[in-house]
């Protein structure tokens, strides 16, 4: 193998409290793919921000052949050699192809103008290795997702760099795009370069990567030959415990004569398909019961909860509540039908941060707290101090900002103003997204209440222990359809990973 | 009918602002003849040169995605400073306010790129603090511009007007800038600037160079208008803010940023100018007058709405 073209010295970052990776030590060498796996927050990105110049590490070192250096910009990565095609692209819609794949670089001619004829020849040339056929002078921002994708990897090797990170670049590519890349990775590992791939297809992983770092929760698991591991112990070593959450009992364990009042289908979904790319979608929630969509990030759990509360257009099937057939074209639509949204951003979605405590609550509660359309104060203080109360918000004032809250505060008022009149159905998306466990258990406590009082709740989750921990039932999404359906005994950690990768469970 | 064929093809290839000012040239000239004469023409191009000349300036800034609500502001404070200094100072009174024009342009880019605020918040700041200084030094129209100074705008050479030779000298000057790499550079922190930034692109120095090329183009719109006028007066081209915008806007300068060619915009500036003489010769009311303008505008901006490819 020779000696690494880079290596990672105890790399560390940190979010605030949070842990984005620590004390991370690579390697990576030439004419070698090296895989970097692990779920979603695991760490992969916050490496490969670090690795390109666009975040800086606590700690840590980088060594270029042997060399330390620093990386406190693009230019920086760029230059050194180190390139990456990320999920996210940075092509620039309004100029060319050409334009594009060699933004920053381009070859200059007299006067020092830039030469087009000769960066149309050189792109040319490297979209021909690529078998790309694409007319170089249009618009990137005329073509659909995948071929800009294909722009952005001719971009990132027109630096001729000696290690090309692939962060999910497979992602919005078809099968014969992939069967394209995979000749370009090995014609590139034969002439010498360090190739890092990221991806949550395990075929391609295979097929692709000679060996592997797996991560999770920041930390750095296990690092192997590909040759030297199976599926299985690639998942069961992304799994396993994280930090110690306590989750309230459940469905089953509640008294008899109150499971009785309980347990009615409240929510019905039937063949639903979306203009974004749901197709056929079936299911249902029960009163008392806390159902959970499991599933890699980007699977289509957002966009199922976010259609039935009325945001994309449905082409087709129905949704039903208590039996009846609802419309919903829009969140108005939705609220009528008594169906809630606690959605994926709070910061932007979900609250109105620059406003006060009671100024996010009231307007959920118009009807509540006014007469003739005009607020009674006394109505208006007593429901928001209620509400304050019983979700323990800890506020020194209800007139204090919220964007001055701590993120479970905010969370906490994003669903709390739902609650002040009766509904049937409580959607979240990912509620306990960047929360401390404290409130984390809180949340988790009150959706049992919730649920307890005759609400069905919904609940999108990327963290496996949390879905085990407070559902009733998981449905996980693999590719914008359900994958498999999971309870009881069923719902286990290796079933919820198995079935997000597509594979049968047992 | 191979004729038309061709005709017709040759005709969609020019962009459809410089058909328009033709057409619009066309009408104007029907209407007052006189205009086809030497002297003539050269007063159009005096019309609408400072006009033009900040359309430029607007467009500069439009194309790395802000705007510049000041330019109206820094025109009238360069014709005041010239108009106070020609007569202690002559000839280094332009050169002061080159330097003072500079200085603007590094200023407000640095604020704008550096402290990321919105072009338009800090130059509407800007354009009170600058309007505020021209009255200062001139609360009253007045000061001193020379003939000799004058001359050079409002002159002509070989049968042709000096402010032509001006004009076409900037737009190449400006097609070597698109061509270099800080120009492409602007275009592309315009275009994306997450894409330009994560790409190892100046952002922020592009941001800067716009600012400064908007202020020099601001500062020499003022130079022409001292010597169309021969006088400085601080506010009479408060309106050029929300004029230059206009006319950049007929020329298909985006507001998003990323997309524009000067000389576009300076068509598109010119065609306003002209639709206001049409206007007058059809003895239609000023109040007409700015309506008119901003229907067109509108139209035009939902037609070229209605084509995006992107």
């Amino acid at each position: 193998m020779g000696a690494p073209v880079l290596e990672t010295i105890n790399l560390t970052k940190y979010y605030n409290q949070n842990r984005g990776i620590e004390n991370i030590n690579l390697k990576f060498f030439k004419n070698n793919v090296h895989a970097l796996i692990g779920e979603n927050g695991a760490g992969k990105s916050t490496l490969i921000k670090i690795l390109t110049g666009l975040i800086l590490p606590n700690d840590g070192k980088i060594l270029w052949n042997g060399k330390e250096i620093g990386l406190q910009r693009p230019q920086d990565a760029l230059k050194k050699g180190i390139a990456a095609v990320q999920q996210e692209l940075t092509l620039v819609d309004t100029m060319s192809i050409a334009q594009n794949i060699y933004l920053g670089h381009a070859p200059k001619g007299k006067l020092g103008m830039i030469n087009s004829r000769k960066m149309e020849e050189q792109a040319a040339e490297l979209l021909d290795e690529l078998d790309l056929k694409l007319p170089l002078r249009k618009l990137v921002g005329e073509l659909e997702l995948a071929d800009k994708q294909l722009v952005e990897i001719a971009k990132v090797l027109s630096y001729n760099p000696e290690l090309i990170i692939l962060d999910e670049a497979t992602s919005t590519i078809g099968s014969k795009e992939v069967d394209r890349l995979y000749e370009v990775v090995q014609k590139l590992k034969n002439r010498g370069k360090s190739i890092v791939f990221v991806s949550h297809r395990m075929v391609e992983l295979f097929k692709f990567c000679d060996s592997c770092t797996i991560f999770k929760d920041g930390l750095q698991v296990k690092d192997a030959k590909m040759s030297e591991l199976d599926t299985d112990q690639i998942i069961s070593a992304m799994a396993g415990c994280s930090v110690e959450c306590s989750f309230p009992s459940k469905y089953e364990s509640l008294e008899n004569d109150v499971k009785r009042k309980l347990g009615k289908e409240i929510l019905e979904v039937k063949d639903l398909s979306t203009e974004g790319g749901l197709e056929q979608i079936s299911l249902y929630a029960k009163s008392g019961e806390i159902l959970g969509l499991g599933g890699l990030q980007g699977h289509g759990q957002v966009e199922l909860l976010q259609t039935l509360f009325g945001i994309g257009k449905i082409t087709g099937g129905h949704i039903s509540i208590s039996g009846k057939k609802v419309r919903i074209r829009n969140p108005i639509d939705a609220m009528d039908a008594g169906i809630k949204l606690v959605p994926l951003d709070r910061k932007t979605q979900g609250l109105f941060v620059e406003l006060s405590v009671g100024e996010n609550i009231i307007p959920c509660a118009l009807d509540i707290i006014s007469k003739a359309g005009v607020i009674s104060k006394e109505k208006q203080e007593n429901t928001i101090s209620d509400l304050v109360g019983k979700l323990s918000i800890r506020v020194a004032s209800a007139v204090q900002t919220v964007k001055y809250l701590s993120g479970g505060n905010q969370q906490k008022i994003a669903l709390g103003k739902w609650l002040l009149k009766p509904s049937k159905v409580l959607l979240l998306i990912e509620p306990t997204r960047g929360i401390d466990v404290r409130t984390k258990t809180e949340i988790y406590n009150l959706l049992r209440e919730l649920a307890n009082s005759g609400y069905a709740i919904i609940v999108s989750s990327n963290e496996i222990l949390e879905l085990i921990g407070l559902c009733d039932r998981v449905l996980v999404l693999f590719e914008r359809k359900i994958s498999c359906e999971l309870s009881g005994e069923e719902l286990t950690e290796d079933n919820i990973l198995n079935a997000s990768f597509g594979r049968k469970v047992i | 009918m191979v004729h038309v064929k061709k005709i017709s093809r040759v005709f969609r290839k020019i962009p459809a602002i410089y058909l328009t000012l033709v057409a619009a040239i066309i009408i104007n000239g029907l209407m007052n003849p006189r205009m086809f004469t030497e002297r003539g023409i050269n007063n159009l191009l005096l019309q609408v040169m400072p006009m033009v000349l900040a359309a430029m300036a607007q467009t500069s800034v439009m194309i790395v995605g802000e705007l510049d609500i000041s330019i109206g502001a820094v025109v009238g404070l360069s014709a005041v400073i010239l108009a106070v200094t020609m007569e202690p100072l002559g000839w280094l009174s332009v050169l002061l306010v080159m330097l003072a024009v500079v200085v603007i342009g590094v200023a407000t880019g640095f604020v704008v790129a550096y402290f990321n605020i919105s072009g338009i918040v800090v130059t509407l700041a800007s354009s009170m603090i600058f309007s505020g200084l021209a009255l200062l030094i001139l609360p009253v129209p007045g000061g001193l511009i020379t003939t000799g100074y004058s001359k050079i705008f409002t002159g002509v050479s070989l049968s042709i007007p000096n402010t032509l030779f001006m004009l076409i000298f900037l737009l190449l000057i400006w097609e070597y800038i698109k061509k270099c790499t800080m120009g492409i550079n602007i275009y592309a922190a315009g275009g994306n600037y997450y894409s330009a930034f994560a790409t190892g692109i100046p952002v922020k120095k592009a941001k800067v160079l716009a600012f400064v090329i908007c202020a020099v183009l601001s500062g020499l719109s003022g130079m022409v208008l001292a010597a169309k006028t021969m006088s400085g007066d601080a506010n009479i081209a408060i309106s050029y803010s929300i004029t230059s915008i206009a006319g950049a806007v007929l020329g298909g300068v985006s507001f998003a940023g990323g997309i524009g060619h000067m000389a576009r915009a300076a068509a598109g500036v010119a065609v306003i100018s002209i639709l206001v003489n049409i206007l007058f010769f059809l003895q239609v009311e000023s109040f007409w007058q700015y309506a008119v303008q901003g229907v067109i505008l509108l139209a035009a901006v939902c037609m070229s709405q209605l084509n995006r490819k992107i």
